[in-house]
């Protein structure tokens, strides 16, 4: 009776001390919920007054990318460490999927990481909703392109730091294709070579075999194809809808066509494909031999089947159909408690000869140009593949823009519905457009 | 609480009492101490954020601006403006609709085998109760998409019987299908409740039923299902709640696609939040969610007295 009588004091007393830390927690999270408005003004004052270094601080940082990646990355950090003892690094890395969700769920409770890589699409909401904290004048920006640079600014003030910079183009199986008999593209192709090309390929392509992903309804695509058609941007930078239709139908048609041709998987496949994943990029698995890329991500691809694949400029039409990109950002969000020592880290990273020669090219060709110069003199034969890219689309791709903000679920979301009832059959190309323009109404200012 | 204050008001001018007054305050002062840690968790951790919702259900709050009153807006602009709304709807209602019996019907036909007395039985039951222990988590959602996918286990079994699969988890007509196997395949906890009640039903019931020569069809029908009705009654309940709920297998397996067919309430409900910042309007259709709920299980406990069965009814079936 007695013992029984003290393990249930034990008890109640763990309940309650467990209780009152729950509530210490959710009082926190309640706090700082309430104070979000106020927040901006009391993180500056808290970076201005932070004690500049010596002190040992902790930084947390997030990136996603492939392994080859994160291999860089980490034997960055560790160097920095190695050069900074008092800093030290908390990385969160990933792959792209899920990576926006965490990431913004993490920001809703004020708990972002330190250092956060962004990608260019996503600059505009980040900066318009003050996530982010101004970046002059500890990362010195003055080796870089204005070009790339103006992704990462608003209202004259630098929020975040272009990486690298990267070319929109197409990777291709050239193993398969000289194992096929399916002649290589050229620099400079047009769309009427690439749809040729896939008609041409209909004798050669064995079973489960494919030329291409069904691109009909894929937003990164048929923007490359309306700019290419001189039809500009698909959403303009005041937020407008500005899909041309004539261009969307024809765009939509001709991979109709080569849906019923079977010269794209079906539907259940070409939805299952991802990206860079080994298991589940149809590229990597064989299934298809074409895919849009950026210049920077061939490692990735080679690492699956080293040698075999090769990169080509967007087909073009009137205009050329690439273009040059920031490849993603590095900023440092508003809530950090450790400001001044992430924005020291940030100029290190992109400025440092010494950091770039362990980076490398896995964010694009460094956005600093002493950096580039430096790697390009003893590049890797791959990294000189996507550097032959970024040098072809250089001359005449067009102009890159951020976009207005607010619209990334409009491309996440619903351009993904519309490519699904596209290569499902369950909608028409003329359905398909009314939907997107319908879709579009909620996010117009 | 009366009784309460008027001690404390005589308790005062005569502090010396202090036995009095221990005696007077000892039991009710220990039984707060004692739902205390309930307590104070309840009301800051569910009835505050509870009640808060519901205020900025009524505003216009995206967490980095200041939030604007705006009334019944959201709800007005959810009931009429906003076909992901009722997209996200029907999806849940398909998936309890479908999710739910399948499950319990799982869960009650194991329990039953697992009731049996055969040698080794605890060891069989852990193994099967043992993948609902992990079943809601990420990683066996990933497994999930891994099995159904093109490449998937599922499709090589099948193609042993000659039978070419797809992509199942990537197919319209499939997606919530899979999903659906999901759920039931995590009957453990369910099954385990069947189990205590089983253990609860007297085995003379069946002696003697079997001595008027009833068969097994009639003894399920006539003994177990009866004998078990509050039990069905509460796994019944607790399964339509969660399934309201659903999230993590169509976030992480479908992502709601393709085509929206998985893309279930919950989910939705995240991305306006989460994805678009878009907390008071989230909060508007968290609301919807709870009445929705709420008033599916009072129409559950409304029919119960219709075919929930206790022991001390007299009269079996409550019809007056």
């Amino acid at each position: 009776m007695l013992k029984w009588k003290r393990s249930l004091s034990v008890l109640a007393m763990t309940a309650i001390l467990g209780t009152l830390a729950a509530c210490g927690g959710g009082g926190n999270g309640a706090n700082n919920a309430g104070a979000a408005t106020a927040a901006p003004a009391s993180t500056d004052a808290a970076a201005t007054t932070a004690p500049s270094s010596g002190e040992p601080v902790k930084l947390r940082i997030m990136w996603w990318g492939s392994q080859p990646r994160h291999e860089a990355t980490l034997a960055a950090l560790d160097l920095y460490t190695k050069n900074n003892p008092n800093v030290t690094f908390e990385p969160e890395y990933s792959g792209m999927d899920g990576y926006l969700d965490k990431l913004s769920t993490q920001a809703a409770a004020n708990n972002a990481p330190d250092i956060v890589q962004l990608d260019p699409g996503w600059m505009p909401d980040w900066m318009a909703r003050k996530q982010l904290t101004e970046l002059a004048p500890e990362v010195d920006v003055s080796k870089f392109d204005e070009k790339l640079l103006a992704g990462g600014q608003l209202d004259g003030k630098q929020y975040a730091v272009p990486l690298g910079s990267v070319a929109f183009g197409m990777v291709y199986d050239k193993a398969a294709m000289d194992k096929l008999g399916i002649a290589n593209p050229a620099n400079g192709w047009t769309w009427d070579d690439f749809f040729a090309l896939a008609k041409e390929s209909q004798a050669k392509l064995p079973d489960g075999q494919y030329f291409t992903l069904d691109y009909a309804g894929n937003y990164f695509m048929y923007s490359a194809y309306q700019y290419a058609r001189g039809k500009g941007q698909v959403i303009t930078d005041d937020g407008h809808f500005n899909v041309d239709e004539a261009t969307y139908l024809e765009w939509t048609r001709k991979f109709e066509e080569l849906r019923t041709e079977g010269l794209v998987p079906p539907a259940d496949v070409n939805a299952s494909d991802k990206e860079n994943d080994p298991q589940m990029d149809l590229l990597a698995a064989g299934k298809v031999l074409f895919r849009y890329s950026f210049s920077n991500n061939l490692g990735t691809w080679d690492s699956i089947k080293p040698g075999a694949y090769a990169l080509v400029t967007m087909p073009r039409a009137e205009e050329a159909g690439g273009w040059l990109k920031p490849s993603m950002f590095l900023a440092v969000s508003k809530n950090s408690k450790h400001a001044e020592e992430a924005k020291k880290f940030i100029n290190w990273f992109v400025n440092d000869p010494e950091a770039a020669q362990v980076t490398q090219t896995f964010r694009g060709l460094p956005a600093n140009k002493d950096n580039a110069a430096l790697l390009e003199a003893n590049m890797s034969e791959l990294d000189k593949i996507g550097l032959g890219l970024l040098r072809a689309t250089e001359p005449d791709g067009q102009t890159w823009s951020a976009g207005a903000g607010g619209w990334t679920n409009f491309v996440d979301k619903d351009w993904v519905l519309v490519r699904d009832q596209l290569s499902f059959g369950k909608s028409t190309p003329e359905e398909a457009y009314k939907q997107l323009k319908e879709a579009a109404q909620s996010y117009e200012k | 609480m009366n009784r309460s204050t008027t001690t404390l008001a005589e308790a005062a001018p005569l502090p010396r009492k202090s036995s009095y007054f221990r005696s007077r305050w000892n039991a009710p002062l220990a039984g707060y101490l004692f739902i205390a840690p309930w307590l104070i968790g309840f009301l800051a951790l569910t009835a505050y954020p509870l009640f808060l919702s519901l205020y900025y259900s009524f505003t216009d709050y995206t967490l980095m601006q200041p939030m604007q009153w705006i009334g019944s807006r959201n709800y007005e602009r959810i009931f009429t403006a906003d076909p992901k709304f009722i997209q996200s709807a029907k999806v849940t209602v398909m998936y309890v609709l479908a999710s739910v019996p399948l499950k319990l019907a799982a869960a009650l036909f194991v329990a039953m085998i697992l009731s049996k007395a055969v040698r080794g039985i605890s060891a069989y039951r852990t193994a099967i109760y043992f993948p609902s222990l992990i079943g809601g988590s990420i990683g066996v959602s990933l497994l999930w998409r891994n099995i159904f996918g093109v490449e998937g286990i599922f499709n090589k079994l099948i193609a042993v019987f000659g039978i070419e699969g797809k992509s199942w988890i990537t197919s319209p007509d499939t997606a919530l299908g899979t999903l659906i196997l999901l759920t039931v395949w995590q009957f453990g906890s369910t099954m385990v409740i069947f189990l205590a009640g089983l253990k609860q039903i007297p085995n003379d019931l069946y002696e003697a039923s079997s001595v008027d020569g009833a068969g097994k069809r009639t003894q399920f029908f006539r003994i177990t299902l009866p004998m078990l009705s509050p039990i069905l009654y509460f796994n019944l309940i607790m399964a339509v709640i969660g399934a309201f709920q659903m999230f993590t297998s169509a976030f992480v397996i479908t992502n709601g696609g393709p085509m929206n067919s998985t893309y279930v309430y919950a989910m939705y409900l995240y991305e306006r939040a989460f994805s678009r910042y878009e907390l008071g309007y989230a909060s508007a259709l968290a609301w919807i969610m709870l009445v929705a709920i709420v008033a599916a299980t009072v129409v559950i406990s409304y029919t119960s007295k219709y075919w929930v069965f206790y022991e001390t009814d007299t009269g079996g079936k409550q019809r007056k």
